[in-house]
């Protein structure tokens, strides 16, 4: 639902660590509703093609950073309805110059459907814009 | 809008009757600070409204591979009902349609339709449950009652279909005019033959389930709320949609307010007939053992005490049940 809203497009840099570039993190939108983040079933992020693996993705929403794995069992933090998440890619060197088409999908159980509420997004974007 | 706004306006609308959505609305829910509730009653005072019933969302699906056990649920719901009642001040809890009936003590529901089997096994319990008593209600919710597939369940709907599938579909969606969308509905038995069809997968079964949540969740004549009127006090209306004149065209409110109107009048007429008024009126409607008494079937009809249960809806519309009179 709002899918077209799940990346926040001149939201995207580069994430840099002792001047070297370690990845790039992107803001994704405001959910359609408050829950536990443990709510999220699934995160799927996939660069000019190429799918990032879920180990080198981190969710970070209300000031705390989790792995996709650690979140699973995340029963205290809350992804606020409002509150936009910083979805970083550890990637050696980040995000290159240039234009990338960046594709998220996000699996979320919702109490009140009786289905994985499944959102995709796709945009053109680059590191910095 | 911040959650006062939200409140401002609808008050200068005249709505004046707010249910609180905490799980959604109240950032930090359910460890709130007293501040808040503070806070929350300077709202109401200020803008002249009345919190008429705390939204229990019960969250059965926050553990992955499982849902929330019944007693797991129940610590949720209980704190729901402490949060409802000491601390906004109100007496109705709205739960989930999705949370098993085991789970509550004395519930108010929120069905998805009127007459449903679930929505029936619900008001049986809660009747044999509670002998009858003021907490057995029926919480109906006007979305039920629409005549369209709403564009937030369309735009959900879309991510169980194939690409192709979807894509065709929100075309005919984009083009066609509201008024016209009526065939929409259309969607929910279409996603389920195509699913039947399909590959056997995850997304088969994912697509059914959202062709069921189509299907249930279109509409239920608003007629038959009148036969419920005895458990219900409370509506929960909803507007997905507002064409630009302020219609909310998926939802036929001008059918839903005269039968509610006339359910009322039904409802008060009955009442005031019986010599001991409520009591009398318990007696009569509780499952009990009590000669005389009635009470749901699982089909959603009224029977009389010792007559067969019916096992469906379309043997009760078959016999033509009806609630006594």
């Amino acid at each position: 639902m709002f899918d077209r809203y799940m990346i926040v497009e001149d939201a995207v840099r580069n994430v840099r660590r002792d001047g070297k570039a370690v990845g790039f993190e992107f803001e994704r939108g405001s959910p359609t509703t408050a829950g536990w983040d443990s709510m999220v079933e699934g995160l799927d992020v996939t660069v000019d093609g190429e799918k990032v693996p879920r180990e080198n993705l981190r969710f970070a929403v209300g000031g705390k950073t989790f792995t996709l794995d650690k979140m699973e069992t995340e029963y205290e933090a809350r992804w606020e309805f409002g509150d936009a998440a910083t979805v970083t890619v550890l990637q050696d060197g980040g995000l290159a110059p240039g234009e990338h088409r960046l594709e998220l999908v996000e699996n979320l159980r919702v109490a009140y459907m009786p289905f994985p509420l499944q959102g995709r997004d796709a945009k053109i974007v680059s590191a910095g814009g | 809008m911040s959650l006062e706004q939200c409140i401002a306006a609808a008050a200068a609308a005249g709505a004046r009757g707010i249910e609180s959505i905490a799980g959604t609305d109240d950032a930090g829910f359910p460890r709130l600070p007293d501040a808040f509730y503070d806070q929350w009653r300077g709202w109401m005072d200020k803008y002249g409204t009345t919190l008429t019933a705390h939204d229990a969302m019960l969250d059965t699906k926050k553990c992955k591979g499982r849902l929330l056990t019944d007693e797991e649920c129940m610590v949720e719901f209980e704190r729901d009902l402490r949060q409802a009642r000491r601390s906004l001040g109100c007496k109705v809890v709205r739960v989930l349609c999705m949370v098993s009936p085991r789970s509550w003590p004395r519930p108010c529901r929120s069905p998805s339709a009127t007459t449903s089997r679930w929505v029936s096994r619900c008001t049986r319990r809660t009747i044999s449950t509670t002998r009858g008593s003021c907490g057995t209600s029926k919480r109906p919710s006007a979305s039920a009652r629409s005549t369209t597939v709403s564009s937030p369940t369309w735009e959900s709907s879309r991510s169980a279909c194939p690409a192709w599938r979807a894509d065709a579909w929100s075309a005919r969606w984009d083009a066609e005019d509201p008024g016209l969308r009526l065939r929409s509905v259309r969607i929910g038995p279409a996603v389920r033959v195509h699913h039947l069809r399909g590959p056997q997968d995850g997304r088969k079964r994912r697509g059914r389930r959202v062709a069921e949540q189509c299907r249930h969740s279109v509409y239920t004549n608003p007629k038959r709320l009148t036969e419920f009127m005895p458990y219900i006090f409370h509506i929960h209306a909803k507007f997905y949609e507002m064409l630009d004149d302020g219609t909310e065209y998926g939802i036929p409110y001008d059918k839903i307010i005269p039968a509610l109107k006339a359910g009322t009048t039904r409802a008060i007429r009955r009442a005031s007939t019986r010599a001991t008024g409520t009591s009398r009126m318990r007696s009569r409607w509780t499952a009990s053992s009590r000669s005389g008494g009635s009470t749901l079937c699982s089909g959603g009809c009224w029977r009389r005490r010792g007559e067969r249960d019916v096992r469906s809806l379309h043997d009760c519309r078959r016999r033509g049940s009806q609630r006594p009179a």
